[in-house]
């Protein structure tokens, strides 16, 4: 798949209980993001924007509201479907990279290839693409202990924008990373985001990298506004 | 991790299975091996000796059954196969989210 997806909520719903405490996250949230928009979610801790990013990408689901990306109404999916469409058309990049130890990052980046049931030879000269436009053409055979921070988010970058999906989610990209490292990280997300039109939602704290997204909501109280 | 990209939940039964599969089988063959192998060496060379004027044997004698071999072999099999199955119908019915928040 390329390009992006126009993705849509309507009335996000989200509790949790905490003992005996619930916990109201999403109180009928409403986004819309066009195809090819790259938008930032800002917040304070605990807001619910990863929730949200869970919601909009099939990983969880509200109690209550529509999403619907492109033309998948995600919210009405059985749950036998929301696996398969999380690998067609969502990329997820977390703030702890998540790669598996054990594979170098080649292996990592190639994994949703593997689990669409792509031979590697479908997905070689995509991924040995990836790694050297974010500059790890050197590390291809290096496993994750043998990265750095910064490093590692790349591959994960990488991994998410292998199959080149139609929806990009990214929860605090450079949450772990200095400096240098968070902004070059960031400036290649935009980059690829840009080069592939995919559609971007960032969660993100820092105001300054949120401020060079197209447009940058904000998270509270369980719903979103315009900053 | 793999759930998040896209991974279905016999996906994950199934990577669990293959690798318990190929560790158990690797450490079941290799233990067989190296067992039969000490068996033999012990029993040829007569390591473990033995005063015969009290047992009557100047030796402990090893004698590789087959049966007990393949008994040994089958509850090993059993017992790891059972664990696999549990570690993977675990795994393939944890949650994406709750496996990404711990």
């Amino acid at each position: 798949m390329s390009g992006g997806v126009r993705v849509e909520a309507r009335g996000l719903v989200k509790t949790y209980r905490d003992g005996d405490r619930v916990v109201e996250v999403l109180r009928g949230t409403d986004l819309e993001v066009d195809a090819g928009e790259l938008v930032a979610v800002v917040g304070p801790s605990g807001s619910g924007k990863s929730t949200l990013l869970h919601v909009l990408g099939a990983l969880d689901r509200a109690d209550a509201g529509k999403v619907a990306v492109g033309d998948v109404e995600v919210s009405a999916l059985p749950p036998s479907r929301l696996a398969s469409f999380r690998n067609s058309t969502v990329g997820f990049v977390f703030q702890f990279q998540e790669l598996l130890a054990d594979f170098t990052a080649y292996e990592n980046v190639v994994l949703p290839g593997r689990i669409r049931g792509l031979s590697e030879r479908a997905v070689r000269d995509r991924a040995r693409g990836l790694l050297e436009r974010v500059g790890l053409e050197e590390r291809v055979e290096h496993y994750p202990s043998q990265l750095s921070g910064g490093e590692r988010q790349r591959v994960a970058l990488c991994r998410a924008l292998l199959l080149e999906p139609a929806l990009l989610l990214a929860d605090e990209p450079t949450g772990n990373l200095d400096e240098a490292s968070g902004d070059r990280v960031f400036e290649l997300l935009l980059e690829l985001q840009a080069g592939h039109g995919t559609t971007a939602i960032v969660v993100t704290h820092n105001p300054a990298l949120a401020q060079r997204c197209a447009r940058v909501l904000r998270l509270e109280g369980g719903v979103l506004g315009p900053v | 991790m793999l759930g998040a990209m896209g991974a279905r939940p016999a996906m994950l039964r199934n990577a669990f299975l293959s690798l318990a599969g190929l560790l158990a089988g690797t450490g079941l063959l290799a233990g067989a091996a190296v067992g039969a192998l000490a068996a033999w060496l012990l029993d040829r060379f007569r390591v473990l000796r033995l005063p015969d004027a009290v047992y009557f044997v100047d030796h402990v004698p090893f004698r590789l059954q087959v049966g007990d071999l393949g008994a040994i072999v089958a509850c090993t099999l059993a017992l790891a196969g059972l664990c696999a199955w549990a570690a993977a119908r675990r795994a393939a019915s944890l949650d994406p989210v709750e496996a990404l928040r711990r």
